[in-house]
């Protein structure tokens, strides 16, 4: 068949024989853009080609797309299967509109179609296969080329929707309730973060639609899993926990995988399915249990949650791949939803912290704050006193106690509670009796909560960590140092049978909230102390006052009477009295100076004997004499000629509190005994100063205490309840600033201070 | 007799000398054993007792009984008072009652304040609060 090619113009068509109004032509466009509007993309094109045929009054309307899809618009247009064929192959390399009405006789001359012309429009969507549209119209009524070309433009658009509809439906199939489920996913915890669990499930919905859906918290150390969330079912129906080794559900985590069971009254998985009455009163069949893991490693101990899910389709079909989206998106989504529920939780804490007067009342709600944030019922907060030297019972709430607040508290390592805060180190324990137990102490408070005691958990606070610098440059840790305890009862399950055991979860919350509120406990501590430090110091410093006022009345009072040797005594103790409050505000003024940085000291040459030790033991002696010491009982040897590199009055400072230490700490039943010996030796490349006595010594647990401030000895309260615990402090920050060094080398019989300190360049080269 | 218990005894020294000096038996001593044994013992020869108030807690007191010495004075008071509820006695402290938050009202008792009181005034409280 020979086919002409030649395109008339379109202009030059024959708008007049087609009977349609321009007007008509606008509205049958509005018709159609409306009906693409409305109609479902696939049905667009259908819907175009219709309007195209009453639009253009064609008497068919054939659509050929690529080489091979023809579709006929007009069922009772009979075209003959040889025409259709050279029609398509004609129409495939046609690039403009081509109007083969004149050639309709040859092309098809043995049917009716002989009376008939065609337009053929050829369409190239973008993202469509190229198609054509022929027009059937009868000989003399071609429609216009514009209209023509204008419905090619429409149904190209229409093709291109479908195209987009195609892969979206293609999508929609497999991918496109990920995508929706990930958006939801996504979102979870977001506007609350208590709702973060429900939340999952409702996404989860998206793609399993279930009768009922639980998720279960899993708690790796007593493989335990709790009840966290529901969907779809009673919770009086549910058993809330669960042992990972004899449930089904604990199965998925054994096995580290998404499981499906299809049938779950089968008699090989009866057994093991604990909600079987739930299963038969709901009507539930099949179970898929989806592990969450905390992140994309997919190991067993990484297993945080699961998800029951039982589907509601009866032809529910299990898609493994498909769900695995579920166990690692899951996952991401927790740690997302821990990051809201931190973040309200610091905004909770900040806020409490506002609205507290004291740090009693702030504990006292962090408390409340915590047992509403963790579901825990029992909860204590503990606070080191460095002044009595206990760990106090500050905050509390849910608890039932005989006792007065005020009398409940822990001495260092005493019991589970002091022992975290000694050891530092946090303590997870299932059974409160078996803690106990286990402690070997008896418990000196309980949490008692309305049940029964549960599981426990104790965290320390730590104070922040200082990198120490001065020592190491590089470092960026400092020493972790207890300051508190947070002692939580865990509330019971409403199950009343099975103890709801802390997770790992539950500690690592515990400790950002520990971490947060630690500052403020610092700060109280730091406002305590110093109102403290400030009390004791004036106690210190008003008690000599009080003693040089009445012995100076004293001596005017019995001026006229008095003897000579008698007032020379009396003169003495003021002395005394004086020497003590110079060394005691000396002292304080160099540590207050250093804390600020502006601490100097007056580094030269110093004849180590004849300028400090001697000096000191001057200003000690009539100490000694007034606590009844025999003359002797203060001795210093060696070093005549030692000298050192060193600032003379900082170092008599250091001695002077060294040797009142050991005189007020003397074994009062014994004080003939007693002995101090200061002794001066030359080391290699340094001097020491041994200051030795055998005075009530220092309990080794206390050893690395001595030097801190506002430390004092257990022992010493009983026989001193004055001094401010800074002696030690103070000759430890002079020691550094003169860098030398002080260290504690015996704890008693003697009792050994040794003072290592630089000597001066002369000394060296000697 | 005038019993006088603080742990500061040379620091108490011109007190001590102007009650000595004022014709006032007078037992001084910084052991609270020894003070009680005397409240005991002596009971009837001990006219007043005057109490310091911040002391180690020894051994009849245990460290948080008296929240680390800061209430000695008033343990040691409680314990006199249960014994011999008669006996006038002065607390002789730097710190005054309202700074430990403590809240003592008896007739025999009073309080000094150590900086505030020169040894005669303390001698004259003494003969007053014993003769009454």
């Amino acid at each position: 068949m020979k086919m002409s090619t030649v395109m008339p113009e379109p202009d030059k068509r024959r708008h007049a024989t087609c009977g349609v109004s321009a007007a008509a032509y606008c509205d049958y466009f509005a018709e159609l853009f409306e009906a693409i509007r409305l109609t479902n993309p696939p049905e667009n094109l259908n819907a175009v080609l219709k309007f195209a045929k009453r639009a253009t009054q064609a008497l068919g309307i054939i659509y050929i797309e690529g080489a091979h899809e023809i579709q006929i618009l007009d069922p009772g247009l009979v075209i003959p299967p040889s025409v259709l064929s050279d029609l398509r192959s004609f129409a495939v390399s046609q690039t403009n509109l081509v109007d083969l009405s004149e050639e309709m006789v040859s092309f098809a001359p043995s049917d009716g179609l002989a009376q008939c012309a065609l337009s053929v429009l050829p369409i190239t969507p973008q993202n469509g296969r190229p198609a054509s549209i022929v027009f059937v119209h009868p000989k003399g009524q071609c429609p216009p080329g514009a209209l023509l070309k204008e419905i090619g433009g429409i149904c190209q658009i229409s093709i291109e929707r479908s195209a987009e509809h195609v892969d979206l439906q293609v999508i929609s199939q497999s991918r496109q309730i990920q995508v929706d489920f990930l958006k939801r996913v996504l979102t979870v915890g977001r506007s609350d973060y208590e709702r973060t669990y429900e939340d999952i499930l409702s996404a989860c919905e998206l793609l399993i639609r279930s009768r009922h859906a639980v998720i279960w918290l899993v708690n790796q150390r007593y493989g335990k899993l709790t009840l966290r969330a529901q969907i779809g079912a009673q919770e009086d129906q549910l058993r809330p926990v669960l042992n990972v080794d004899d449930s089904l559900t604990g199965d998925a985590i054994a096995a580290n995988d998404i499981c499906f069971i299809p049938d779950l009254l089968a008699p090989e998985v009866k057994d093991r399915f604990r909600s079987h009455d739930k299963a038969t009163a709901l009507g539930l069949r099949a179970m898929v249990v989806i592990p969450i893991r905390k992140d994309r490693d997919k190991k067993r101990e990484e297993i945080v949650a699961v998800l029951s899910i039982f589907p509601s389709d009866p032809e529910f079909v299990f898609n493994k791949e498909e769900l695995e989206i579920v166990s690692t998106e899951i996952g991401a989504a927790l740690r997302i939803a821990r990051d809201y529920e931190r973040e309200a939780i610091l905004d909770g804490l900040l806020k409490e912290a506002h609205r507290s007067k004291d740090l009693n009342s702030y504990l006292h709600r962090v408390a409340q704050f915590i047992a509403g944030s963790m579901q825990v019922e029992g909860v204590s907060i503990f606070v080191w006193d460095e002044m009595t030297q206990r760990l106090q019972l500050r905050g509390t709430t849910g608890i039932d106690s005989e006792e007065r607040k005020s009398q409940i508290f822990y001495l260092r390592g005493e019991g589970f509670t002091g022992r975290v805060f000694a050891e530092a180190v946090p303590l997870i324990l299932d059974e409160r009796t078996q803690a106990d137990k286990r402690g070997g102490t008896r418990a000196k408070y309980n949490e008692t909560t309305k049940e029964k005691l549960g599981s426990v958990l104790m965290i320390p606070i730590f104070r922040i960590e200082r990198a120490d610098i001065q020592t190491d440059p590089n470092q960026t840790v400092g020493r972790r140092t207890s300051i508190g305890v947070i002692r939580c009862a865990n509330k019971l399950t409403y199950s009343k049978q099975l103890v709801d055991c802390f997770s790992d979860a539950d500690l690592e919350m515990l400790e950002y909230i520990g971490r947060i509120i630690a500052p403020y406990i610092e700060l109280a501590q730091a406002e305590d102390r110093r109102a403290s430090l400030l009390s004791r110091i004036s106690h210190e410093i008003l008690s000599p006052i009080a003693s040089i006022r009445g012995t100076a009345d004293h001596m005017l009072r019995k001026s006229t009477t008095i003897s000579l040797v008698e007032a020379m005594a009396l003169t003495a103790d003021i002395q005394v009295h004086a020497t003590m409050l110079r060394m005691l505000c000396g002292g304080i003024q160099i540590v207050n100076a250093t804390a600020v940085g502006l601490q100097t000291y007056k580094k030269r040459e110093v004849k180590l004997m004849r300028e400090v030790i001697r000096p000191v033991l001057d200003m000690i002696k009539p100490i000694a004499r007034s606590q009844h010491l025999r003359f002797d009982s203060i001795k210093a040897f060696g070093g005549e000629e030692l000298r050192v590199s060193s600032d003379p009055l900082a170092l008599q400072q250091i001695i002077f509190n060294m040797l009142t230490n050991s005189v007020k700490y003397m074994r009062k039943e014994a004080p003939d005994e007693f002995w101090v010996s200061i002794e001066c030796e030359l080391g290699d490349g340094c001097s020491y100063v041994y200051v030795s006595d055998n005075g009530i010594g220092i309990e080794s647990t206390e050893k690395d205490h001595v030097f801190d401030y506002g430390y004092r000895g257990k022992k010493v309260h009983k026989i001193d309840a004055k001094g401010i615990g800074l002696g030690l402090f103070i000759c430890r920050t002079i020691s550094e600033g003169l860098e030398a060094k002080l260290d504690l080398i015996s704890l008693r019989r003697p009792t050994t201070f040794r003072l290592r300190l630089p000597l001066a360049v002369k000394e060296r080269l000697r | 007799m005038i019993l006088f218990v603080d742990d500061d005894e040379f620091g108490m020294k011109p007190f001590r000398l102007a009650i000595e000096d004022a014709g006032l038996d007078l037992r001084f001593t910084d052991s609270l054993e020894v003070a009680l044994e005397l409240v005991n013992s002596e009971s009837a020869t001990i006219q007043l007792i005057i109490l310091d108030v911040l002391m180690p807690c020894g051994a009849v007191f245990s460290n948080e009984e008296t929240n680390g010495g800061l209430l000695t004075g008033y343990r040691l008071l409680e314990k006199i008072q249960k014994r011999r509820p008669d006996i006038p006695i002065i607390i002789f402290s730097i710190t005054s009652p309202s700074d430990m938050k403590v809240e003592y009202a008896s007739e025999n008792l009073s309080f000094l304040s150590k900086q505030d009181t020169m040894p005669a005034e303390l001698v004259a409280a003494i003969k007053e609060k014993s003769s009454s």
